[in-house]
């Protein structure tokens, strides 16, 4: 299969990342921070973003440490090789059960606004499909589609959203720093998970060409994903007011909803918002099951990956729709960032790097006394 | 081999074409403009006793729905400017459903510009909350619907001749929506009302009533914790819009030497502030200020509006007459209805919170009991082009 070289670029590897860390997490961001920090939402928006960073930034020492090499290669590289296929199916498995939840609070946001009368089956087998599709031709293809989306998706959303400008009030930030500071820090995990997505990155790093570069990309993906989602705390907070937002399932697509575009041409934007919005989300779904679907070709010790794309889609329909409700759905999404996430994004990367410097460390002194 | 699959392709592709499922035809939809809700009260009690297994017939609600004539909009018929269905229902979604029996076109809500509420409605807490969530919850009903009480039956106001052939939804969304605003009614919007109630626990809908010929909407309906308490008339409302900031014009007539003339407010700006006073109390202090014209004074005293010290005697007078008239607003806001339209609660959280740990517990006992200020500071610019 030579259709394209499966390399990218460290341009196109920052519209992947942005496109994929920003997907249905921001459209309840603002619920959960007004319900866990109250006015200093914002605060704890800026402290999840540095912790975040943070973490980030130990992940990106990792990669850097081995470049061009998958998750599972390092991790067999710093331990022992089963250690690095067990390291590879926990991946795997916390990148199936993502999809799981993804395409299910997607089926259930688009049968909410979009369309009311199509079950949510077919909703969610097309867009699945759709995803197969596009992880069949390869990172190379997902990359150009989210160059292509980014601006056609996330764009227009956040450009919207200035329109209710007039309308904001933003004492609802007040009074500043008045909730319990321990209150505030077990609010900070909130906003470090909705930047999940972007440990990825310890697999997509094998795909990119100027590897160098690609500490500087990221964290411009994240700093670009922090100011969104700032923005969008920011105006969803102001104009709904603590307590509006508290009880709003989807603060964001009701803010869109209120928009109102001078001129009476344009009424119930928040359609044409939320289907350029589900481009955002479907990168997140290819990517995740791009993701997926390489670690297991590589677990397989399989050259190619394409032909697993289909195969593991009866399996993620079928325990999609397990969840009873939708309250349901965000409970298993919120139990299994929580665990999961902190698993594969924090203990994981830390532990290898631990390991290594300790192993450098021990070499060196072996070294000397020889 | 490849014909059979270009064959199957070829059933297979028109099943892509069929366009959407739940497609209904613009022309087959009945664009509801305005909703009324009103509680449905039996005219006889039949002395029986409530019977509770009568679910099936359970009477609650009146419904009334309208929609236009879209063919007569267009001029491509004639005949009434829009179709009204109304009916008594257990709640607004089996009125739904009672109406679809019944009319030709399809149900549809996105558009649906007003929503009346009755005050009999609006007195039953239970009732009220449970209709303030049908539009909240709703994914059809825009957040931007202007939402109204009337001290009648909305069967009423939306069963009434415009006048102007014209339906009555539209009639009223034209109304509020007219560049030339009057800030003798409050905030129309359900978002802007329902986000005021969850934060302070008090909001003002704004009132409709059916006059002889007219509709009119104007003053407001006061309600706390989702119960209407009181009303407003509107030139109690234009003080108190004008006391929160919202009023930026007014005319008053002031009483001067036994004249009646008429200073015009313009600029209007109101600073409400509040803190706990020396003596534990707390303060309520409002700052208007305004700059005006004189509309109208008294014919044939040339000099004497064009003459500076004379003009200083109406600020003055403005002023004192201003600061009593809306004493009394706020009085019979903060006394007679014990309700915190003013939003000092919400204020003393956000800028006086250590204030505001101390009295929010018995907030509703100390309210009514708080000193309120007000001062007043006109000044008259300009009278016109008579001297």
């Amino acid at each position: 299969m030579n259709r394209n070289n499966d390399r990218i670029t460290s341009d196109q590897l920052f519209s992947v990342l942005v496109t994929l860390i920003i997907g249905i997490g921001i459209l309840s961001l603002p619920r959960n921070l007004a319900d866990k920090a109250g006015p200093d939402s914002l605060i704890v928006m800026v402290a999840g973003a540095i912790v975040f960073g943070v973490i980030a930034l130990i992940i990106l020492k990792l990669i850097t440490k081995f470049p061009n090499k998958t998750i599972i290669e390092i991790g067999s590289s710093i331990t022992s090789k089963p250690i690095g296929t067990i390291i590879g199916f926990i991946y795997l498995f916390y990148l199936v059960v993502l999809i799981i939840l993804e395409i299910r609070a997607f089926g259930e946001i688009s049968k909410n606004f979009l369309l009311l009368a199509t079950p949510i089956e077919v909703i969610m087998i097309t867009f699945l499909l759709a995803s197969v599709y596009t992880v069949r031709s390869g990172i190379e293809t997902i990359a150009r589609m989210s160059v292509l989306i980014l601006p056609l998706s996330i764009i227009p959303a956040i450009f919207t959203m200035f329109f209710v400008m007039g309308e904001l009030d933003p004492s609802y930030f007040l009074p500043f720093f008045h909730t319990p500071p321990l209150k505030l820090i077990k609010a900070i995990p909130e906003v470090a998970f909705s930047f999940l997505g972007f440990e990825f990155i310890l697999f997509l790093g094998f795909f990119v060409k100027d590897f160098d570069k690609i500490k500087r990309v990221s964290m411009w993906s994240l700093g670009t994903v922090s100011v969104i989602y700032f923005i969008t705390v920011f105006i969803t907070i102001a104009r709904f007011g603590i307590a509006e937002t508290k009880s709003l399932i989807w603060p964001v697509v009701t803010l869109f909803k209120t928009v109102e575009i001078p001129g009476t041409i344009f009424e119930n934007v928040e359609v044409v918002i939320m289907s350029i919005w589900l481009l955002s989300i479907f990168m997140t779904v290819v990517i995740t099951h791009f993701g997926a679907v390489f670690l297991l070709s590589r677990l397989l010790k399989s050259r190619e990956h394409n032909y697993l794309a289909l195969p593991i889609i009866p399996v993620v329909y079928l325990i999609s729709l397990i969840p009873e409700n939708v309250a349901q759905v965000y409970d298993f999404l919120g139990l299994f960032s929580n665990f999961f996430g902190s698993i594969s994004a924090v203990i994981i990367p830390s532990f290898l790097l631990a390991i290594s410097y300790f192993k450098r460390k021990s070499k060196h002194g072996r070294g000397k006394n020889a | 081999m490849r014909k059979i699959l270009s064959l199957f392709l070829l059933c297979i592709i028109p099943l892509f074409f069929s366009g959407c499922w739940d497609n209904i035809e613009i022309d087959e939809r009945a664009f509801i403009t305005g909703m009324g809700f009103d509680k449905y009260e039996e005219k006889e009690k039949k002395g029986e006793e409530e019977k509770e297994t009568q679910v099936s017939n359970l009477k609650r609600y009146i419904l009334t729905v309208t929609y236009p004539n879209v063919a007569m909009i267009a001029q491509k018929a004639e005949g009434d400017p829009s179709y009204i269905y109304s009916t008594v229902c257990a709640s607004p979604s089996d009125g739904k459903q009672q109406i679809n029996l019944r009319n030709n076109k399809n149900f549809y809500l996105n558009h649906s510009k007003v929503a009346i509420i009755g005050a009999e409605l609006a007195r039953d807490e239970k009732m009220m909350r449970e209709i303030l969530d049908v539009i909240q919850r709703s994914i059809y009903i825009n957040r931007k619907i202007h939402i109204f009480i009337t001290p009648q039956k909305a069967q009423e106001i939306l069963t009434m001749d415009t006048g102007k052939n014209m339906d009555m939804g539209l009639f009223l969304e034209e109304l509020i929506e007219k560049e030339i605003t009057s800030p003798r009614r409050p905030e129309t919007s359900f978002d802007a009302i329902i986000t005021n109630l969850r934060e302070s626990n008090a909001s003002m809908f704004p009132r409709i009533a059916k006059g002889e010929k007219e509709v009119t909407t104007g003053g407001a309906a006061v309600l706390k914790g989702y119960k209407l308490v009181g009303w407003l008339d509107p030139i109690e409302t234009r003080d108190v819009n004008i006391l929160k900031g919202r009023g930026k014009i007014a005319d008053y007539t002031i009483k001067i030497d036994k004249l009646y003339i008429v200073v015009e407010q313009m600029n209007l700006r109101s600073k409400m502030k509040a803190y706990e006073g020396e003596d534990k109390r707390i303060n309520i202090d409002f700052e208007v200020e305004a700059e005006g014209i004189l509309l109208q004074h008294y014919y044939g005293v040339p000099g004497e509006p064009f003459d500076s010290s004379y003009i200083e005697k109406i600020n003055k007078v403005t002023e004192k007459q201003l600061t009593n008239e809306f004493l009394q607003v706020v009085e019979k806001i903060q006394k007679q209805y014990k309700t915190d339209i003013f939003k000092v609660g919400e204020y003393l959280r956000k800028f006086e919170p250590k204030t505001w740990e101390k009295v929010k517990n018995n907030w509703d006992e100390i309210y009514p009991e708080t000193k309120v200020n007000i001062d007043v500071k006109m000044h008259v610019r300009r009278v016109g082009i008579e001297g």
